[in-house]
């Protein structure tokens, strides 16, 4: 009676969980398929237990069951690898779908109606010591094949489907997949230990034999968990919930096997404890997997924030540098005088304007480049080059400032360094960004670069270029020289000199140097004795 | 009598269009405009131009997109292109140069005489 009693319960629960998968999206081809499995399912279970129950349907209807317990468990396979497939959405060509799709239906519905009209799958159906027993028919290694290959094609779904979530980290998908492959286990599992191990190596009545088809249950029920739950807790907290459940029960079960009133206490303390220490085990857990999910979705927030601010400062600088464009180009043709020469009390103020624009354009791509540098946009684009022509080219384009300015700027004793791997843009940044500030700060006298090959001795190879700018500006206490490449630092004379600039480009020099895997660092006798600037890049 | 020297420019900002047109049209050339891509690539094939200036973001679209439709018209492929634009983007850059461009240069960093000088050397 306790028995039977079993699988009407279990038939309840199964179509519950039917129902509450339907009833929570209906239209979702996945929970369809998952209500129509767990009928079969259903259908398969009630068929497997009227088969032995000749009281119930009559000895002559027992074969019938039977043949249609093999017949529905085609199908409840069938289902099984659709439901997987559907739910991975792993889909190949449409021909390939259509051809599979068509070939397995064909097969199954074949096979189950000669099971359950012929002798082909299972032959000399008896019923003796109250238990049905058969024969394997001529194609019963043909049904045997087909019920693995949908087994195990559902199991491969899955399987792929849990690493492809894994690699795209897609973490709700893959702990559904993780649940549904522990419901196979557990199923799976019941139903070797039972039907295989125990009936082979032991004599079980038929009522624990029924337990391994019973244990269906287990892929029902985690399966329905996993596509009705949004957020999932995940296998571990599960299993922890399920193992102190287990060993709280079987505790319980100890304490009412007590002997006496002392043993009664002693075990009721035990359980007690273990209850609380369960408790505190799973809510430590809980909370671990809660600070977890809360850093994901603070990262994805914070990327999220990242990219949009990278597209805003692209699209800002673009928009920014627009206009810059119009006046920088309007003004250098009227200045040039293609729209009528200028009158000299006109050419002086325009030329401010000029100037004034050129820093803005400076001043935006600065602020470019730190935002890339600082979101790891920026690359090096590795090319041979001479960094002689690099560094003169920088000489040559700041000579009309250093002139209007009464300095001297020049490449002293230049030697021919062999070409090696660098960003040549971003080498000329540097260089151009450390002269420009030496300009800055040199109210007279000059601006000295050389360029060396480290280690000097000629007889070894070259390691490394040096790039030496001397100047014999406002020089640097050893406080300014700290702070020297941070970003937005211009130090104490800047301040006083009230010179231009926002700080940026040593900043930036810094960074160009860093990629390179070079060094910068400057060096200054103090206030008034100039400075010096070394950039050392590494010859590759 | 020479040739008179005939350049495309396609860019849809009108204050830089009439810019760079008065400049190469002070120089003797011929300047065609185009504002959007598709109009750009109808020019291109009416008119086949010396040499296109070509910016990048344009109101109907890409200018990757008129690279790759013109690479593929065996009529207007061989016309050189010098990209100009304010979009420093590095795949960008990548691309055009795959596609064939000559150039990819940054408004900001030309002036119009400038840009002059360096379209002509691609015209020797």
């Amino acid at each position: 009676m306790l028995f039977d009693s079993v699988i009407y319960i279990l038939l309840v629960v199964n179509a519950l969980l039917g129902v509450a998968v339907l009833f929570r999206d209906s239209k979702q081809k996945v929970n369809q398929l998952f209500a129509g499995f767990v009928i079969l399912v259903n259908l398969w279970i009630f068929s497997n237990f009227l088969e032995n129950e000749p009281d119930i349907v009559g000895v002559e209807r027992l074969g019938l069951f039977l043949r249609l317990d093999f017949a529905l468990a085609l199908f409840v396979f069938l289902l099984w690898f659709y439901f997987c497939k559907t739910f991975v959405q792993l889909s190949h060509s449409p021909f390939f779908d259509f051809v599979l799709g068509r070939t397995l239906l064909f097969l199954s519905g074949a096979l189950a109606l000669l099971s359950l009209l012929g002798s082909f799958i299972l032959t000399d159906i008896t019923f003796q010591d109250n238990i049905i027993a058969f024969k394997q028919g001529v194609l019963w290694p043909m049904y045997a094949l087909l019920l693995l290959i949908l087994t195990l094609g559902g199991l491969f779904y899955l399987l792929w489907g849990r690493i492809q979530t894994k690699q795209e980290k897609h973490i709700l998908k893959q702990q559904q997949i993780e649940l549904i492959l522990l419901g196979f286990l557990l199923s799976a599992g019941n139903a070797v230990f039972i039907n295989l191990f125990l009936q082979t190596f032991y004599t079980i009545t038929l009522e624990i034999s029924r337990f391994g088809l019973y244990g269906m249950t287990f892929l029902v029920g985690f399966t329905a968990y996993a596509v009705i739950r949004k957020r999932l807790l995940g296998i571990r907290i599960i299993l922890t919930q399920l193992l102190v459940a287990v060993i709280g029960i079987l505790l319980l079960i100890n304490v009412f096997s007590s002997e006496n009133s002392l043993e009664y206490t002693w075990k009721t303390f035990l359980l007690v404890t273990f209850l609380v220490a369960g408790y505190l085990l799973i809510k430590s857990v809980l909370n671990e997997i809660k600070q977890k999910e809360e850093l994901q979705q603070t990262y994805k927030k914070l990327k999220e924030l990242d990219e949009a601010k990278s597209e805003f400062v692209s699209i800002a600088s673009h928009q920014l540098r627009t206009p810059l464009t119009a006046i920088k180009g309007y003004i250098s043709m009227l200045l040039e005088g293609t729209y009528g020469k200028l009158s000299a009390k006109q050419e002086k103020p325009i030329d401010n304007i000029y100037e004034s624009n050129e820093r803005l354009i400076h001043l935006v791509n600065d602020l470019l480049n730190i935002s890339r540098i600082e979101s790891g946009r920026i690359k090096v684009e590795w090319q041979k080059a001479k960094l002689q022509e690099v560094v003169q080219s920088v000489i040559d384009e700041l000579q009309i400032k250093t002139k209007e300015k009464k300095l001297k700027l020049s490449l002293e004793k230049p030697i021919l360094l062999p070409s090696f791997n660098m960003d040549p843009a971003k080498i000329r940044n540097i260089v151009l960004n450390i002269i420009d500030n030496a300009i800055r700060y040199t109210a007279e006298g000059s601006i000295t670069v050389t360029l060396s090959a480290q280690p000097e001795n000629r007889n070894l190879p070259t390691t490394s270029a040096l790039i030496k700018i001397q100047d014999t500006g406002e020089g640097m206490g050893q406080q300014e020289l700290q702070h020297l490449f941070e970003s937005f630092s211009r130090g104490r004379t800047g301040t006083k000199m009230w010179t231009e600039g926002a700080g940026l480009g040593l900043y930036i020099a810094k960074q160009f140097v860093n990629m390179h895997k070079g060094r910068i660092w400057a060096k200054s006798a103090g206030k008034g004795k100039g400075s010096t600037f070394f950039v050392q890049i590494p010859v590759q | 009598m020479a040739k008179q020297t005939t350049i495309l420019i396609v860019e849809d900002e009108h204050i830089l269009v009439d810019m760079y047109a008065d400049r190469f049209r002070a120089e003797g050339w011929k300047v065609y405009t185009a504002a959007s891509r598709d109009e750009g690539l109808k020019l291109t094939k009416q008119k086949k131009p010396d040499i296109i200036l070509l910016d990048i973001l344009l109101f109907d679209g890409h200018g990757i997109e008129f690279l790759q439709r013109k690479k593929q018209d065996p009529i207007i492929a061989d016309i050189p292109v010098v990209v100009f634009s304010n979009l420093e983007d590095p795949q960008t850059k990548k691309e055009a140069l795959e596609l064939g461009t000559k150039e990819y240069l940054l408004k900001t960093d030309y002036t119009p005489q400038e840009l002059v000088a360096k379209v002509k050397s691609y015209l020797k």
